[in-house]
C-alpha cells in the first residue's frame, strides 16, 4: 500500500498507516479498510470527521440576510441569506477556500 | 435574581453597545497577535472572528430572554433586534452544525494510493496507477 509505513492496527483489525500528503507535506493517519477505501484516522485507527469550513458562505449569508432584512423586512432577510450564502459559495470556489 | 439580572441585560445592551463590544474585541484581537504572535491576523481570521462574535453576540439575547427571565421576556426585545436575532442565529447554528454532521455521517476518503510490490517498486503499469477502490477491493481480496 503506497500511503508509508504502517503503524498500527485499528481496534477492528484494519491497518493505520502514516500518510504524508504530497501536496501539503502534512503527516497524518491513513486507515484502510478491506474494501479498500482509506479514511483520515487517529493514531487507533479511529475515522476522523474534520468538517469542511464554510466561513465565505457564512458570512455572506449574513451580512445579506442582515441587509435584506433591514432594506426588506423578514422576507428580505430570508431571501438575502440565501442569496448571501450562493455568493458566499461562489466566492469560496474563486478563491480556493 | 436571575430574573432581574435578565432584565437589565435587555434593558442596558442594545445593538450600540454590541457594536461597540465588537469593534474593541477586534482592535483587541489584532493587537495580541501583532504583540503576541508578531504577525497580522489573515483575512480569514477576520472572517472567523467576526462570525464568532456574531454568533456570541446572537446567542447572548437569546439566553437572557429564554433562560434568565422568566415568563420569557420577549416583549423587551425591539422588532429589529428579534428578527436579526430570527436571521442570524439559524445561519450561525446551521453553518457550524451542518458540516460537522456532513462530516460525521461521509468521511472525508484519503485520496487514492499507487500500490507498491512487494520488491518495493511502484507498479507503473495502467492497472495499478492510482487505483480506484473497486480494483483495490479486487486487490486486496487477491
Amino acid at each position: 500500500m503506497g500511503y508509508g509505513p504502517q503503524v498500527a492496527i485499528s481496534h477492528e483489525g484494519y491497518p493505520v498507516y502514516l500518510y504524508t500528503d504530497p501536496h501539503s507535506q502534512m503527516t497524518t493517519y491513513v486507515v484502510v479498510l478491506p474494501d479498500g477505501r482509506a479514511f483520515y484516522s487517529d493514531a487507533h485507527g479511529r475515522i476522523v470527521a474534520t468538517p469542511v469550513e464554510s466561513d465565505k458562505q457564512v458570512a455572506g449569508a449574513a451580512l445579506a440576510g442582515l441587509a435584506g432584512l433591514a432594506l426588506f423586512g423578514p422576507v428580505g432577510g430570508i431571501v438575502g441569506a440565501i442569496v448571501g450564502a450562493i455568493v458566499g459559495n461562489e466566492l469560496a470556489k474563486k478563491g480556493g477556500a | 435574581m436571575l430574573d432581574s439580572v435578565g432584565r437589565w441585560y435587555l434593558r442596558e445592551v442594545d445593538y450600540r453597545v454590541y457594536g461597540l463590544c465588537i469593534l474593541a474585541a477586534t482592535l483587541f484581537f489584532v493587537a495580541w497577535r501583532r504583540w503576541r504572535y508578531r504577525s497580522w491576523p489573515s483575512e480569514g481570521d477576520y472572517v472567523k472572528f467576526g462570525l464568532s462574535l456574531l454568533g456570541i453576540g446572537s446567542g447572548l439575547p437569546v439566553c437572557a430572554v429564554f433562560l434568565l427571565t422568566k415568563p420569557p421576556a420577549i416583549d423587551m426585545l425591539s422588532g429589529s433586534a428579534l428578527t436579526a436575532i430570527g436571521v442570524l442565529v439559524p445561519i450561525i447554528t446551521f453553518a457550524y452544525g451542518l458540516p460537522r454532521l456532513s462530516a460525521l455521517v461521509f468521511p472525508k476518503e484519503a485520496p487514492p494510493q499507487p500500490t507498491i510490490d512487494p520488491k518495493g517498486e511502484m507498479d507503473g503499469s495502467p492497472r495499478a496507477s492510482l487505483e480506484t477502490g473497486s480494483r483495490r477491493k479486487r486487490s486486496n481480496r487477491g
